[in-house]
Formats: structure tokens, C-alpha cells, sequence
């Protein structure tokens, strides 16, 4: 029986993840801002569920939850960072303290988190890191920059902290989302309230009083929940796992763009190197 | 010809891409935070040359940059973000406010030298924007994730601002080079003080584990992206170096076989309507 800590457990694939762990007779420590908003899954499962206030982005009660976590459970065998929101702005329209928030909640926030579970899992060689990311980490979408970013760097910081603790026994899978049925444009979508008017074709396209895309997402949150299960529980894993057709045709399109611009530039991308004269 | 305004032009590739720039005749803006490093530029072409103390972490400084090229030469044409250094950090051992730092002056400072040109550059409906990143946003090694991320951060935010700002006839450009041999392992890497046992071997702490030599030339590099800015389609990418190129590649294909191994587990996500 393992032990998972999921932060954001109190709607969206978070609660939905929380809700599949428990079914299946795991324990489950579910943070959220607010305990009100997962004190039903503790009700209905109050043996293997506890819950514990975490804002993310607050150092405290980040070290806090995971002292509770392993005082109650004796261990954190899988961590999952799924809190975290969208935000909605051109480059140039966003405030510095929205984009610093933004940041605090979908990187900093989760890097404090991780810091902290290392210590016990290398001391038992085992342990699970899951970070939530988003297909909006390869296509950066217009009114998307900030997001993408956070979720890029989260990509990015994970990639390394896979190579520094596979060799130690711990793994880290990171999960690339398309667009599933939550409340992810809905609550979870902040914007910045400067608009240019200049962006009104792009970014503004994107704002959320324009956004249709709400409650036709073509993912089932609980079939999310179940992938992300057996993929830490089995013997093979990506180190990063697409959910949703979507996902896989936005990958594809990324990855052949790429090739085909540096394939473009080849020739002046191989210019730069000393040549023998030189070495 | 055109002016360029550059950030960190002190030394490495900035420094390269600035002695490029001035002579292809183009006026400069040179910037760095103390431009003592900058004089001779100034000293050898007055007329095109204007330095300017800006460091990317203060906000004023980077107000009173972007106004002197607008006083001066006009307005800014090309904008290269190039200031930047690294940070070697296992991320458990990553201290916060080095990362805090790191951040500021590799993402968010960027940001704000960006917001800074984008109105002039709007209201004169043209001006590119480079972006300097890194193979390593890209590629990641052990010891290098927070680097890697806030160069991540920056490609990201780079291809939305694209979009945004091409139907308003701008342009950006990502450039991504390998290993040059500029004073990057030097003067600009930054690293934890705090370092932890466990993870000496990966990082390659254990013994003596010598780097090996940086092939890229900056002079070279600094003539690859004038070529690339001054083209009449400038790429979205730019990749410096044969080895990043294989890079590239090699990344690029991992990540497709990922995507084709798991393919039948992606799609079971979905709803059936």
C-alpha cells in the first residue's frame, strides 16, 4: 500500500487522482488551499485519507504538510505536483505581480515541494515524482507565454532532477496533458486585466469571456487518474506521458516544426564551430 | 542599416555580436552594467556607438536604456536579450534565492527589456527581437535544471510573443548555441554552495572530470545571427553549433519514440463524446 501526496486535490484531475488512489486502497494526503474542499474524500475514506492546508508558494506550510504526511503515514511514496493555474495575457499586457503569483504557484511552488521529499526516498532508494505539466509547455499559444514558461521551466528542472535521482531509485514522470473536462478554464484561469488593444486579433482571442472551448474539452478526467496510476505502479515508464489525442497531434506538429526550421537553417547553424586552423 | 540594442555586450557572445553589428555599419546600443567594458566600442566608432549602463534586474535601468536609443538613434530595429549566466545545482541542492536570482536575470529580466521595446516597436510596425537561449533548454544534464528552465521559460514565452506580435509586423527570434568559448564557465557560471553527497558522482564532482573544449567560435556565431536578423524571414530557431544541431536531432527523435511507445496509453484518456 503505498502513500500519495497530491496537491490542488480539490477539483480537476487532482481530485480525480485522489479519488482513484483511494478507491484502490491507497493512502492519499490531499492538499488544497482550503481543507473544506477535499473534506469528503477524508469522510469517505477516513482510515487512508488526511488532508492538509497548502497554499503553494508558502515555504511553511509546505515543510509542514510533509512532516504530517510522514508523521501519519510513515512515508511519502509518490508525490504529485498537480496544484496550479492558467493565465491569460499578450507578453506585453501582463502585471509583474501576476506573473510573479503565476510563477510562485506552477514553479516555485512545486520546487519547494520537491526539495523537501529527496531526503526520506533516497534513504529507501524509492519514490515517485509526478509533476503535472500541460501541452502548453511545447506550443506556446498566444495570451499563453507566462504559462507555457512556468510549465516549460517545470519540464526543463524535472529532465535534470531525473538524471541527478534515477541512479539513486527514485523516478520522476512528468505529465503533459491535453485539454480534459475540469474546471481548468474556468476557476483555475487567471488574466490580466491591462489589454492592449493592439492584441484584440491574438491574445485577445484568448481571453476568457472569448474562450468557447470550456465543457467540450475532449478528456475524461478519470480515465486520467487511472493511466497516471498504472504508469507509477508499472515497471515501464516514459519520462514523459502525453494524455489525449490532442496531445499527441499538438506533439507531433511541435516536433516536425522544429526539425523542419533548424533543418532550414542547417547550413548557417554549422558555421560557427573553430575550424582546424583554429583548434 | 539598423539599430541594434544589446544586453550583456561586456563580453562573450554579446561582446562578439556587438564588434559584428558595428561593423555591418548598423548603429548599437551597448549595454552591460558597468560600461567601462563597453568604451572602446564607443570610443572607436562615436557616431554609431552609444553605451548605456543597463542591468536587467533593475527596472528603472532598463526605462532609461530603451529612452536613450529612442532619443538618440530613433528608436530600437533589433533587440538581443544576450545577458544571462549559468547555474550548476543538483535541484535538491539549489539553494532559493540563488535560484531567485538566477531567474531574474536569465527570464524576468528579459520580460521587462521586452515590455520596455515592444511600444515603440509597435507604433513603428517593425523591429525583431532575439532572444538568446541555450542548447540546454533543450538538453538538460545533471546539475544544470535550473538553468535549463529558465531558458525553457524563455523559448516558451518566445513563441507566444511571436505570435502575438507578427501580425503587427514584428518579429522574434530564438537562438539556441552550444558551447562557445567565451568565459560562460567562468566569469558567468554561478553555483551552490550547498552540495550534497549523493549526487557528487552525477554531477561530476568525483575526481577530476575535465570538460571538454568548447568548439564554437563566438566570432562565428556573432556572423550567423546577423545573417539570420537580417534576413528577409529571419527563423523562429536558430541553432549554433554542429554539436547542438545533433543535439537537436537526437532530443527531438527521443521524444517521438516517447510519444509512439505510449501512444495507445495517451489515447485511452479520452472521452467516449
Amino acid at each position: 500500500m503505498a502513500t500519495w501526496l497530491i496537491t490542488g486535490a480539490s477539483s480537476g484531475l487532482g481530485a480525480a487522482l485522489a479519488r482513484a488512489v483511494l478507491a484502490r486502497g491507497d493512502n492519499a494526503v490531499v492538499t488544497a488551499r482550503n481543507t473544506d474542499h477535499v473534506q469528503e474524500l477524508v469522510d469517505a475514506h477516513p482510515d487512508r485519507a488526511l488532508a492538509v492546508a497548502l497554499e503553494i508558494g508558502q515555504h511553511d506550510q509546505v515543510v509542514a504538510a510533509v512532516a504530517a504526511a510522514t508523521e501519519r503515514f510513515g512515508s511519502i511514496d509518490v508525490l504529485v505536483n498537480n496544484a496550479g493555474h492558467g493565465y491569460r495575457a499578450a507578453v506585453e499586457e501582463a502585471s509583474v505581480e501576476e506573473v510573479d503569483e503565476l510563477f510562485a504557484t506552477n514553479f516555485f511552488g512545486p520546487v519547494d515541494l520537491i526539495k523537501q521529499v529527496p531526503p526520506q526516498m533516497r534513504r529507501r532508494r524509492s519514490g515517485t515524482i509526478v509533476n503535472v505539466s500541460s501541452i502548453g509547455a511545447p506550443r506556446s499559444n498566444p495570451a499563453s507565454g507566462y504559462y507555457t514558461a512556468t510549465k516549460a521551466a517545470l519540464e526543463g528542472m524535472s529532465d535534470a532532477l531525473n538524471r541527478e535521482v534515477g541512479p539513486l531509485g527514485i523516478r520522476v514522470l512528468v505529465i503533459e496533458p491535453g485539454a480534459f473536462r475540469t474546471d481548468f478554464a474556468g476557476r483555475s484561469l487567471a488574466q490580466s486585466s491591462t489589454v492592449i488593444d493592439d492584441y484584440a486579433d491574438t491574445a485577445g482571442k484568448r481571453r476568457k469571456e472569448n474562450d468557447t472551448s470550456h465543457g467540450t474539452q475532449p478528456g475524461d478526467p478519470d480515465r486520467a487518474a487511472q493511466v497516471i496510476i498504472d504508469t507509477v505502479s508499472g515497471e515501464t515508464a516514459p519520462f514523459r506521458l502525453l494524455l489525449g489525442s490532442d496531445a499527441i497531434r499538438i506533439v507531433r506538429e511541435e516536433l516536425q516544426s522544429r526539425i523542419d526550421e533548424i533543418d532550414a537553417w542547417a547550413r548557417v547553424s554549422t558555421t560557427t564551430d573553430y575550424g582546424e586552423e583554429d583548434a | 542599416m539598423s539599430t541594434w540594442l544589446i544586453t550583456g555586450a561586456s563580453s562573450g557572445l554579446g561582446r562578439a555580436l556587438a564588434e559584428a553589428v558595428v561593423g555591418a555599419g548598423h548603429q548599437l546600443v551597448a549595454t552591460a552594467r558597468n560600461t567601462d567594458a563597453v568604451d572602446d566600442l564607443r570610443a572607436a566608432h562615436p557616431d554609431a556607438v552609444l553605451t548605456v549602463p543597463l542591468d536587467v534586474t533593475d527596472r528603472a535601468s532598463i526605462g532609461d536604456a530603451v529612452a536613450a536609443a529612442h532619443a538618440r538613434f530613433g528608436g530600437v530595429d533589433v533587440l538581443v536579450n544576450n545577458a544571462g549566466y549559468g547555474y550548476t545545482a543538483a535541484v535538491e541542492e539549489g539553494q532559493e534565492e540563488d535560484v531567485a536570482r538566477l531567474f531574474e536575470t536569465n527570464f524576468f529580466g528579459p520580460v521587462a527589456v521586452i515590455k520596455a521595446a515592444l511600444p515603440g516597436m509597435r507604433e513603428r510596425g517593425h523591429g525583431l527581437i532575439i532572444n538568446i537561449s541555450s542548447v540546454g533548454a533543450r538538453i538538460t544534464i545533471p546539475g544544470g535544471g535550473y538553468y535549463s528552465a529558465a531558458k525553457a521559460a524563455v523559448e516558451g514565452m518566445s513563441g507566444s510573443l511571436r505570435k502575438e506580435v507578427e501580425p503587427l509586423g514584428l518579429r522574434v527570434m530564438v537562438v539556441e548555441p552550444g558551447s562557445f568559448r567565451t568565459d560562460f564557465r567562468g566569469r558567468s557560471a554561478d553555483r551552490s554552495d550547498v552540495t550534497i553527497d549523493a549526487y557528487d558522482e552525477v554531477l561530476g564532482r568525483a575526481g577530476d572530470q575535465a570538460l571538454g573544449p568548447q568548439r564554437g567560435d563566438p566570432e562565428k556565431a556573432a556572423a550567423a545571427i546577423l545573417e539570420a536578423a537580417t534576413h528577409p524571414e529571419p527563423p523562429k530557431l536558430l541553432v549554433l553549433s554542429t554539436d547542438a544541431l545533433g543535439g537537436f536531432h537526437a532530443a527531438a527523435e527521443d521524444a517521438a519514440r516517447d510519444v509512439d511507445r505510449f501512444e495507445h496509453l495517451t489515447r485511452s484518456t479520452d472521452a467516449d463524446s
